[in-house]
């Protein structure tokens, strides 16, 4: 079965329906509507569509929230997982920042829940261990605090930080970093691997 | 549609020309996706965060899962399961509960007690809102009223199973036994998901063999027992869903430290590493679990205590709490709403030594004091109150120098990692050898004796503590007659003829403390318990082989 899917500036796209039906929203027109005519996508360009439709593509065999079966096993697999991304995931949403929203968009557009929880982690690890310079410098977002607002908060902030040290320390790399990297060579490195659960 | 079947990512062009103005782009996120993406960062971050900008930080300061998330973190507790869509999965019923339960740990304004009689017994467990005490064959239960009923067990039920030492998981609604047979807290019956029996291992002795303790984390369970006629301790590692045998390790006489190598405790970290406490006065930390394989226990690290005087001796026990680990819990089940963070879990190590000393009595009419001095056993016991972290990363305290090849595990001296981690602290003696486990997740409480009234002390060990204190001032104070602070003074317990030098120690704690208000009359002894929602004193009845349980709930 094949649906055919509109993108915003009229590009036809042509699916597998069990692609498709990796979208929330897609799953429910065809539970409704059936397929009967192509479906337009009113907020998805066909650049951004086009890497949707290669996601769900790649994940087609993925069990899908709606499944009754999501409770059990399927479930359970899908929270150990939810941890460690994949290096195929890694590859494909390492693109540049305006590609990456427009894809977290279109993904809560079109509800699909994964790439949403991957576009959302990605740009959270962009900003894990980064200072609030760094952060502003990233996306271009500017400073509109007044400088005694700045400091009231930059006392704050030191504080709080000092409390959790070891924490934003172990969480530098971001979550997909090794969880340590100590400065010990051979056989001790490898025994201190994970020590943290 | 089948433009790009090769399985690699293809980077489209039309985004490169796609470039926006540079501005804001993080708020050009609609709002909701915004808040997806923080709700990714932990707490230190989002409060970084607060300082990008006013919208990020309105963001923040008005998003409850966000506000949830840096409560948490401040109170050193992470958040539970949540199933299904019923009221106890919303942000907001959580975030008031948290703030309930930090009040109402705050202001110890906690309704009146109920009382309940049980068979004294010497050892003595409260978890989860159930209290057990076993003795002999005897294990009785009692279900402790709550607040918020999240348990349903029946009141009280008195148990024959043969044992001296057992283990109540009050959250999974389990108990252990030394002979291991896992069984329904409700109704005494085999429990449906357990293989049993699960431990063959200790019918294989024709001796006795004592056990000492049982752990339990999630499907794991460890025991530990003493083999009288071999003379060696043995701790096995058991998977008692499917009756696995995961890991075991013994004491051999010919061990490393042939004095001291025995051990009567031990105490998950988590579910690759377990500590196990020798006498000798040392902490060990074993790897049993490397990246989700099972492997046979590898010594990586040894904690020392600060150093004992020549001719004293010592023995060592850890008081640990079942580690909560939720990946077997049946799927409906909630759980805990929150609970302590393994990181800001406390546990408290009993240290007991003691010397032989001469002593003279000084009397000058007593002929036989100058030829035979009186030979007398001091004896002396500390508490140490250490939060798990500081044995989870053993790692942080191994000098970045180090270049150590071999095999042998890291020595960490007390001076490195004890006077900063931990309260080192005098302890009562407890004369019938029972260890009440005063200490619950992050809180420990007490009696204090403080200007001829006895007080009860809650010290309350999270890291965030103070933090929530500075930032939540309205807490502090509000009923006259507790008092709260936050103590980072050092501390100095006196060496003795025990200990070659005074001990130092300082981590930082919140002290709550009231007038007890219970009426702990007549002659007695007693112990004081807690666990998430209650206090629980116990106290000996007069020519009655019963204890009388005093329960203040919140």
């Amino acid at each position: 079965m094949i649906v055919s899917l509109v993108s915003s500036d009229g590009k036809l796209y042509q699916v597998d329906e069990a692609v498709a039906r990796r979208s929330g929203v897609i799953y429910t027109v065809l539970e409704d509507i059936g397929n009967q005519k192509p479906i337009p996508l009113l907020n998805v360009p066909s650049h951004v569509l086009k890497q949707v439709i290669e996601y769900c593509e790649y994940h087609r065999t993925d069990p899908l929230p709606q499944d009754a079966e999501w409770s059990g096993p399927a479930r359970a697999e899908l929270v150990r997982r939810k941890a460690v991304v994949s290096d195929w995931d890694k590859k494909f949403i390492d693109c540049d920042q305006t590609l990456l929203f427009e894809i977290i968009q279109a993904a809560s557009y079109l509800d699909i829940k994964p790439l949403l929880d991957l576009g959302c982690k990605t740009v959270a690890n962009m900003m894990t261990g980064k200072s609030v310079e760094d952060i502003r410098a990233l996306f271009h977002i500017e400073n509109d605090f007044t400088p005694e607002e700045e400091t009231a908060m930059q006392v704050e902030r030191s504080e709080f930080e000092s409390l959790y040290n070891i924490m934003i320390k172990s969480m530098a790399g971001g979550v997909n970093a090794p969880v340590t990297s100590l400065p010990i060579p051979g056989k001790a490195r490898r025994r201190l691997r994970a020590p943290h659960y | 549609m089948l433009e790009n079947t090769s399985g690699q990512p293809s980077r489209g062009s039309p985004s490169a020309m796609h470039s926006p103005p540079p501005a804001k782009v993080l708020g050009r996120l609609p709002l909701e996706l915004v808040i997806n993406v923080l709700r990714q960062l932990d707490a230190p971050q989002l409060v970084r965060c607060c300082a990008v900008s006013k919208d990020i930080k309105k963001i923040i300061d008005t998003s409850l899962a966000l506000q949830y998330t840096i409560k948490l973190a401040l109170a050193g507790y992470e958040d539970g399961r949540r199933v299904g869509t019923g009221r106890l999965s919303t942000t907001a019923v959580r975030i008031e509960r948290l703030q309930e339960h930090i009040d109402a740990w705050n202001h110890l304004n906690w309704t009146p007690e109920s009382r309940v009689i049980v068979p004294f017994a010497s050892a003595l467990q409260l978890a989860g809102g159930v209290f057990a005490t076993f003795s002999g064959e005897t294990i009785t239960f009692v279900e402790l009223p709550s607040a918020h009923s999240w348990h349903s067990y029946t009141q009280v039920v008195v148990r024959e199973i043969e044992s001296r030492v057992a283990n109540v998981d009050g959250v999974q609604a389990m108990l252990f036994t030394p002979t291991l047979h896992v069984r329904n807290l409700s109704d005494n019956m085999p429990h449906a998901g357990a293989v049993e029996p699960v431990i063959h291992s200790l019918d294989d002795y024709s001796h006795d063999v004592e056990v000492s303790s049982i752990q339990i984390m999630g499907s794991l369970l460890g025991i530990v027992y003493y083999d009288p006629v071999c003379a060696y301790s043995h701790l096995e590692i058991w998977e008692w869903v499917t009756g696995r045998l995961v890991t075991e390790l013994r004491s051999l006489s010919k061990d490393l430290y042939s004095h001291g190598a025995c051990f009567s405790s031990f105490s998950f970290l988590n579910p690759f590493f377990f500590m196990v406490p020798r006498d000798a006065g040392v902490i060990d930390i074993y790897e049993f679990s490397v990246n989700g394989v099972d492997v046979p226990p590898s010594h990586v690290a040894s904690f020392h205590l600060p150093p004992i005087r020549f001719g004293a001796s010592g023995s060592l026990v850890v008081i640990a709490e079942p580690l909560p680990y939720d990946e077997i819990q049946p799927s409906d089940d909630p759980g805990k709403l929150f609970d302590v963070t393994g990181d800001d879990r406390m546990v408290r190590i009993h240290w007991s030594t003691w010397r032989d000393v001469h002593v003279r009595q000084n009397d000058p009419s007593n002929l036989n004091d100058l030829f035979a001095p009186y030979s007398a056993s001091m004896e002396r016991c500390f508490d140490i109150f250490v939060p798990l972290r500081i044995f989870r990363e053993y790692h942080k305290f191994i000098p970045s120098t180090c270049t150590s090849t071999t095999d042998q595990p890291f020595d960490i001296p007390w001076q490195e990692w004890g006077p900063k981690n931990t309260r080192f602290t005098n302890s009562p003696t407890y004369t019938r050898n029972c260890f009440p486990r005063h200490v619950h997740g992050n809180r420990s409480v007490a009696v204090v004796h403080s200007g001829g009234t006895p007080h009860l002390v809650v010290r309350d060990y999270s890291r965030g503590r103070p933090e929530w204190m500075r930032r939540f001032p309205k807490e502090i104070a509000a009923d006259s007659r507790v008092q709260l602070g936050i103590d980072a003074r050092p501390l100095e317990t006196e060496g003795g003829i025990h200990l070659e030098s005074n001990v130092w120690s300082s981590l930082p704690y919140s002290c709550s403390s009231r007038p007890l208000g219970v009426t702990l009359d007549g002659p007695f002894t007693y112990s004081v318990l807690c666990d998430d929602e209650r206090v629980l004193f116990i106290k000996e009845i007069e020519d009655r082989p019963d204890v009388e349980l005093i329960i203040l709930t919140m």
